[in-house]
């Protein structure tokens, strides 16, 4: 095969592998939001709601 | 000029066109990387954008060249698909490349002038290798000088009938510097920019008026049209539209951000 035609296959090569790195890092960001987030009314408290006392 | 760049003892060669053109490829991913991490683009989105593009871009601009050129050099439906052995014109690979920009921005549901924005210095960068590509390869070379010009360059013509060392208008290194120059103020602009598509507006308009200018001078086979007594190339027609809906879309855009303030 022409060795020219080798540069242009290496460098969609290399745009494949940039798409398929943003790709699996764009998975892994949204995987690691959906781990973080908690189901609704058991987020984290308001800490005036917590230090609160009874007669107030 | 040195259009094999590289030549192997089995006989294959890596030719300089080719070659400027993968370093352009390179030049233009590291800098669009660079600018998608600054500007916080989805990176996934603009590489797959970028893959498509590389394809139509290449394809665009050897079916142009097929079309234009096929009966003078004789080349046959075969050489439509072996683009790494014919020649390529640049305004072709950008009109397809568009078609398929406006076609991706529009279901990936991108912002058509932020994307535009992004890509048109890496392009300006692009248009300097490949440009530099031209001189070491010696097409899209200049007219004859009929004068003492100091920046001549003498001819090492691949094709046509142009005998060797008569100097020539240097085209390729105008070309060049232009896309350096383009480059340049993109950057300069950058930080000032005051609506979307800014950037990529100006580069358009200072790419077609240079290469309308620098066309005149260009030697080189092409088709050329008679307009008004003048001879005219078909990559000047196009320039012409080109800065004509730059222009009209420079002003909307501007006006359009103005009302928005």
């Amino acid at each position: 095969m022409d060795l020219n035609l080798y540069l242009y296959i290496a460098l969609f090569l290399l745009l494949v592998g940039l798409f398929l790195f943003s790709l699996f890092r764009r998975r892994q960001e949204e995987a690691r939001e959906k781990d973080t987030d908690l189901p609704p009314g058991t987020g984290p408290l308001d800490p005036k709601e917590v230090n609160r006392g009874p007669g107030e | 000029m040195k259009p094999i760049l590289i030549r192997f003892a089995d006989g294959s060669y890596i030719h300089a066109g080719h070659f400027m053109l993968f370093l352009a490829g390179l030049l233009f991913i590291l800098l669009l990387a660079i600018e998608t991490k600054r500007t916080g683009e989805r990176a996934e989105k603009i590489w797959g954008l970028m893959i498509l593009l590389s394809i139509s871009a290449v394809y665009g601009a050897h079916i142009f060249y097929w079309l234009d050129f096929r009966k003078e050099y004789g080349y046959g439906l075969k050489h439509l698909f072996i683009f790494w052995k014919g020649g390529m014109a640049l305004y072709g690979g950008a009109i397809l490349a568009f078609v398929t920009y406006l076609l991706y921005t529009h279901w990936q549901k991108m912002d058509f002038w932020r994307t535009g924005d992004l890509l048109t210095p890496p392009a300006a960068l692009f248009v300097f290798c490949a440009r530099i590509g031209c001189i070491l390869s010696g097409c899209c070379h200049g007219r004859e000088c009929r004068f003492d010009f100091p920046f001549a360059m003498p001819a090492r013509p691949p094709t046509g009938p142009i005998v060797r060392d008569t100097p020539l208008y240097p085209t390729q290194p105008a070309f060049a510097a232009s896309a350096l120059l383009i480059l340049l103020v993109l950057w300069a602009r950058w930080k000032r920019r005051k609506f979307d598509g800014e950037i990529a507006l100006i580069g358009i308009l200072m790419y077609s008026v240079t290469s309308f200018v620098i066309e005149f001078y260009r030697g080189d086979l092409r088709v050329l049209y008679q307009i008004l007594g003048t001879e005219i190339s078909q990559n000047q027609v196009i320039s012409v539209n080109l800065f004509l809906a730059a222009v009209i879309l420079y002003f909307y855009r501007r006006k359009e951000a103005t009302r928005c303030l």
